[in-house]
């Protein structure tokens, strides 16, 4: 059982990861701009963020900011601020870096998942290649649902993708406490 | 424990993760989008290609643990020899195969793009991390470097992109510094030393000449020569010869401008229109061949032409001046941006809006179909003024693109005129909400600019015609998905046509 969750969650998060990029994208492309800076803005940011997620908090400390829980709720909750602001402030190119901000917000938490989940797995091998597995049906979840119901499925995926989430890091975390 | 003690020591292990990590990069924007070209790039294929390139990552990973060092030298030395024959071997591939096995062609690009284009640099990584004895923190630094790596490759993209040869030439860099890491030893030096000089010199005449077959065989263009040929960041332009002189905009490998209905194209959806409101103020969206210049700004007090790309303005400019003739007006300006960012933006009202977008085989250009985006439109037209557009196909019950795109217009504009020029070989729309001209006036004036017969349809009979048929709105952007799954399947696994 404990076996199945840690896969469903490393799966899952990958999903989580491809989704919240494919939202960010289609989102921004609508509201803000098709231009390149928007998409140079998302793939920067989001490995910016990544980098800083891996590096610049280290795992021996005690902060709560080594929390892969914590990291979830901050991304979801950036995800939808830039929601919000597109929908407030749409096509106003001066809130770019404030979406850049945000959206290294999540790209973070992608740092935070792969430093704290390497002991999940005997090999890193195998955790890249679930998340992998896992960003690949979260592109094409994410690319169908924007096809078939556009602006309405960027509405709700992140948020149920986001709860999946935090619900399988506890029971991941428990498994491993147990 | 032999593996782990002939691997590169920690220096090298962080300059290959940090090359690999260059690498897949460089590969996303200059070999996604040649491979999506090749395949003409219509929505599926943009789909199929980005998940085969990212089911690669998991090719490699799968192998990570499970080659020898051995095996992975010999991967590197393999994958090298395929990647320096990289872009021209896929256009000769296509040119040669595609015409009589056109399934076979699809297929094989596609698994091409799932194991030999990211696999190897994705069993690096784990390979590295794994070897290393401090667990988590290793792959935090190890993987870090090769995000570093992306990132420095984003900036390459941002600053070096338009230069078309640079992008092929630093990866090919780049992947040689990999292979003589990996490899080691004097003679990979020489040798790859070597093969950067031939591929560095050889690139530019290796390139034309590869374009040049692959639009021969393929797009069945005679005695092709390439005239232009670039990687935007939002797609591949090139602009072809034929041995009679005709020449050819092709977009992403879809052809935007050049057959005889494609010159006419702006006959009727510019000049027509421009000819019929006389407009103080006009604006056209989307550039292609510039051919808006000569047809609206010769009747317009001022013109603005709008795309988001600037390298087709550029394109244009070069090498199809002898027909927009774009520098014998001087009252038109060119402004590179997102059509949809510029009509949010402007405070300006204009008479005339004609829109030169290709058709919605993308989800971008179907958004630019879409009710939302002409709703947009609407609310920068001065009373009186009309939008222009091409339904990309002929309007009738059994064409679903046309339909689509006159159910938007319909639903935002109360008047809508729909007309068939015999010659243009596709149905044009001019909407608005009080058109400036009657019925009669537009069919006079197409027939008078070389139309024989012209089918004319109201929004009432428009209406029903279109009948069930959805629009594009940003709720339902499947239309591109669906119309390119047909044309897919129509060029590639049948051999007979479809109606589209």
């Amino acid at each position: 059982m404990a076996v199945r969750i840690k896969y469903l969650f490393v799966i899952v998060m990958g999903i989580f990861f491809a989704l919240l990029q494919t939202c960010y994208f289609f989102q921004l492309e609508i509201w803000l701009t098709a231009a390149y800076p928007s998409f140079l803005t998302i793939t920067m940011a989001w490995l910016l963020g990544n980098v800083v997620g891996l590096r610049l908090i280290s795992d021996k400390t005690d902060s709560i900011f080594v929390s892969r829980r914590l990291w979830v709720i901050l991304s979801v909750i950036a995800y939808y601020s830039v929601l919000g602001l597109l929908h407030l402030f749409p096509y106003q190119m001066n809130l770019l870096p404030v979406y850049g901000v945000l959206i290294g917000v999540s790209g973070v938490m992608a740092g935070r998942f792969f430093v704290r989940s390497r002991s999940i797995f005997e090999s890193s091998s195998r955790l890249f290649l679930m998340e992998n597995n896992g960003f690949i049906l979260g592109w094409i979840i994410g690319f169908l649902g924007f096809v078939r119901f556009g602006i309405s499925f960027n509405l709700f995926a992140p948020l149920i993708f986001g709860i999946c989430c935090y619900v399988l890091i506890v029971s991941v975390s428990s498994s491993t406490k147990g | 424990m032999v593996l782990k003690e002939t691997l590169p020591p920690a220096k090298q292990k962080n300059l290959i993760l940090f090359l690999a990590g260059l690498c897949l990069i460089l590969l996303q924007f200059f070999m996604i989008r040649e491979v999506t070209a090749l395949l003409t790039g219509t929505e599926l294929v943009i789909f199929l290609v980005a998940v085969a390139y990212f089911s690669g990552y998991s090719v490699g990973y799968i192998l990570s643990d499970k080659l020898s060092l051995l095996a992975i030298r010999r991967f590197t030395l393999l994958f090298w020899i395929i990647h320096l024959s990289l872009p021209f071997s896929l256009r000769y591939w296509m040119g040669s195969v595609a015409t009589d096995l056109p399934s076979v062609a699809f297929v094989f690009i596609i698994f091409f793009t799932a194991f030999a284009l990211s696999s190897f640099y994705s069993l690096l990584l784990p390979r590295f991390i794994d070897m290393s004895s401090d667990g988590a923190d290793s792959l935090a630094s190890l993987y870090s470097i090769e995000l570093i790596g992306a990132i420095f490759g984003l900036i390459v993209v941002f600053l070096f992109g338009s230069i078309t040869w640079l992008q092929p030439v630093i990866y090919q860099i780049a992947l040689a510094a990999i292979v003589i890491l990996i490899i080691g030893g004097n003679k990979i030096k020489i040798v790859a030393g070597f093969a950067l000089v031939i591929y560095g010199f050889s690139f530019t005449t290796l390139d034309f000449k590869s374009l040049a077959y692959h639009y021969t065989h393929f797009h069945g263009i005679p005695g092709c020569k390439i005239l232009y040929s670039v990687n935007s960041p939002y797609q591949k332009i090139d602009i072809v010869e034929s041995a009679f002189g005709e020449r050819y905009i092709y977009l992403d490998g879809k052809k935007n401008y050049g057959s005889t209905g494609l010159k006419l194209f702006n006959v009727f959806l510019s000049q027509t229109p421009a000819n019929l409101v006389k407009p103080k103020n006009a604006l056209a969206l989307g550039a292609g061949s510039l051919e808006a210049i000569k047809y609206v700004g010769s009747v317009a007090d001022r013109l603005r032409i709008v795309d988001i790309d600037g390298a087709v303005p550029e394109g244009s400019k070069s090498h199809f001046k002898y027909t927009n003739k774009f520098d014998e007006y001087d009252n038109w300006v060119l402004t590179i941006d997102d059509a949809k960012s510029f009509l949010n933006e402007t405070d300006e009202l204009f008479d005339l809006v004609t829109v030169d977008i290709p058709a919605p085989l993308q989800i971008q250009t179907g958004l630019l179909h879409s009710v939302e985006f002409y709703e947009m439109v609407k609310e920068r037209l001065a009373p009186g003024g009309v939008i222009s557009i091409s339904l990309s196909g002929t309007f009738k019950r059994t064409n679903k693109t046309p339909r689509t795109v006159a159910a938007a217009l319909t639903r935002v504009f109360d008047e809508v005129l729909i007309f068939t020029p015999d010659v243009a070989h596709r149905s044009f729309a001019i909407a608005g909400d009080k058109l400036p001209f009657t019925r009669e006036d537009l069919i006079r004036e197409a027939v008078r600019l070389g139309a024989v017969e012209v089918r004319v349809f109201d929004k009432t009979q428009a209406i029903n015609i279109i009948g069930t048929m959805p629009p594009i709105t940003y709720n339902d952007v499947s239309y591109p998905l669906k119309r390119s799954i047909r044309r897919v399947r129509k060029s590639y696994f049948s051999s007979k046509g479809s109606s589209d």
